[in-house]
């Protein structure tokens, strides 16, 4: 199953992957692929079936048809654990953190099942050194150095992203999946949330699915559009921003972009 | 609920401690043998024996946010394991102890494999009904007494010592097997592998997102729960002296589940302390009315309103009580 990639094959593609609820289609023969590197956006109006999309690309929601391939396989068939395990990442669009948990516990349980030691039964879990270190090294990366002992539940909306992409990165992903990163977060915090995933592009290939088109167009390297379950385009931000249909559909009533 | 096992408390909290328990369990059983009481010791040891399979019990629902209602099946596993293999002739506790915690295990197992398919109000049922199917078994074993059980053919020995000769060896034995347990489930709790249970109950989801699917944890922890359970029975079967399918009956399930209910699932020291509240409640409420479970029922409510525990969540097994 597993077909070597080489440098330049895409890390993630879609191969006309189609998924219906009875008379609904909401994903349509979508084809579309994440390079090594890059950053594409998926951007699409309420209802477009951008969640649809990204539940089938994590594992949760199974494809009518079509392929998906994940670092040189297919990985249409497997759970969403295993998808995680070769190196799947996703930040979810409700923030998905454990609320009792601190933040340095949060990234210190992401850092031990991605050590695989989640068997150990004798030594505290919170004196596995390495996944300590780790933790505190990625929160410090994220902004979060001064609240690594505050409970996931008080975080703000902005900084439970931040955890969550904590609890990502320490995992060392092969792509990151973010659904909607923005929601929720006032302007001063999309704003560093922006500047944080600027500081990821180039390193870790990113497919970012965002209403904000302020961060899209300033994170992306290209971008798809997606509607009612089909790509309607896929290029750059200024090819997107030219398209007619594009402008019509879905930027019509943003023109402040 | 913390990434840490054990919540923190103020005012009562030092009871929950394990060595606090045993401590206080063999204060009770010194002062019950130098008062001479012949009945204390009995009493003692049945407490300690429910408060095992009660303590295993809580470790499945506070850590795992596994309800199940069908934790009588390896206690009488357990039990029947001493009836069985007493009537072929062996009564080795060397041979008992193991025999009894790998059968109940091996049960749980195989019945977990099926019921974690299901979760929340549908894992209590299916576990409930694995339970009741063996209880129908078991009355239907007319070689070891049928419905009415059958006495069992001598109390445990070591290679032929009969070390359990009376209830206050019993009980010494069986509040020792409740330090271990404690000791052990605590260990287990703070370890990573309690840390993916826990993780598991609060939010499934995000720990697949993080590449771990806890199947195989729960399947562990179903199976550890039971075997102590099954050791629990190994010591009641000893205690009673006699074996009968109302071990695994559905309202064994239940009053272990009040227990841990009474205690609160934070701390495993809390299952203990509920199965001696059970107990005393028993034993004198019991004694002026045979309504006693009226009386129960009244410090059950009190307990829960006091504590605030939301019994929905308990149900969806996500009790934090």
């Amino acid at each position: 199953m597993a077909e070597p990639a080489s440098p330049q094959a895409p890390v993630l593609a879609l191969e006309r992957l189609s998924k219906s609820f009875g008379a609904l289609t909401v994903t349509r023969d979508v084809t579309l692929d994440v390079r090594p590197a890059e950053v594409h956006a998926l951007i699409g109006p309420n209802g477009a079936g951008k969640t649809s999309l990204i539940a089938q690309i994590a594992g949760a929601l199974a494809p009518d048809a079509g392929r998906i391939l994940f670092a040189g396989a297919d990985v249409t068939r497997l759970g969403m654990a295993r998808r995680a395990r070769r190196g799947l990442g996703r930040v979810f669009q409700i923030s998905n953190v454990v609320g009792a948990f601190t933040s340095l516990e949060n990234v210190a349980l992401a850092a031990i099942v991605a050590g695989g030691r989640t068997f150990r039964c004798w030594r505290p879990a919170l004196s596995d050194r390495a996944a300590l270190e780790q933790a505190r090294a990625m929160l410090e990366r994220v902004g979060l150095a001064d609240r690594m002992a505050t409970p996931a539940a008080a975080l703000s909306h902005g900084e439970r992203r931040a955890l969550e992409l904590a609890m990502c990165l320490v995992q060392e992903p092969k792509l990151l999946l973010l659904d909607e990163p923005m929601a929720g977060t006032g302007r001063a915090e999309s704003e560093r949330l922006t500047a944080l995933l600027a500081g990821l592009k180039g390193r870790i290939p990113i497919l970012l699915v965002e209403h904000d088109m302020a961060t899209v167009f300033a994170l992306a390297d290209r971008i798809s559009v997606l509607i009612s379950g089909a790509i309607a385009i896929t290029g750059t931000p200024e090819t997107v921003r030219a398209d007619a249909v594009v402008r019509q559909a879905y930027l019509g009533d943003e023109e402040a972009v | 609920m913390s990434a840490r096992a054990a919540g923190g408390g103020a005012g009562f909290a030092f009871l929950f401690r394990p060595a606090v328990l045993i401590a206080l369990f063999a204060l009770a059983l010194a002062v019950a043998v130098w008062s001479g009481s012949g009945y204390a010791p009995t009493i003692i040891a049945r407490t300690a024996i429910l408060a095992l399979a009660a303590v295993s019990l809580s470790f499945l629902i506070g850590q795992a946010g596994l309800v199940s209602f069908g934790h009588a099946a390896p206690l009488g596993i357990g039990a029947y394991a001493v009836l069985i293999a007493g009537e072929y002739g062996v009564t080795n506790a060397l041979v008992l102890f193991p025999l009894g915690f790998a059968a109940a295990a091996l049960w749980s197992a195989a019945t977990g494999v099926i019921a974690l398919r299901t979760r929340g109000v549908y894992f209590i049922m299916i576990t409930l009904a694995f339970a009741q199917m063996l209880f129908y078994v078991a009355g239907s074993l007319s070689a070891f007494g049928g419905d009415d059980g059958l006495g069992i053919a001598a109390r445990a020995t070591f290679f032929g010592q009969r070390f359990l000769r009376t209830d206050t060896d019993l009980a010494v034995f069986a509040i020792a097997a409740l330090g271990v347990t404690l000791l052990v489930l605590e260990r287990l709790s703070a370890a990573p592998f309690g840390l993916m249970l826990r993780t598991g109950r609060a939010n499934e989801e995000k720990l697949a997102s993080l590449g771990l699917d806890p199947f195989v944890h729960r399947l562990v922890a179903l199976a550890a729960a039971g075997g102590i359970a099954g050791i629990a029975g190994v010591l009641l079967a000893n205690q009673v002296e006699y074996v009968s399918p109302a071990t695994m009956n559905w309202h064994v399930s239940g009053e272990l589940i009040v227990m841990v209910v009474l205690g609160g699932t934070k701390r495993l020291g809390g299952a203990v302390l509920g199965a001696v509240a059970v107990m005393v409640i028993d034993e004198t409420l019991g004694h002026f009315t045979e309504f006693w479970k009226f009386g129960l029922g009244l410090v059950i409510l009190g307990a829960v309103l006091l504590r605030g525990a939301d019994l929905t969540q308990l149900i969806r097994g996500t009790a934090h009580g």
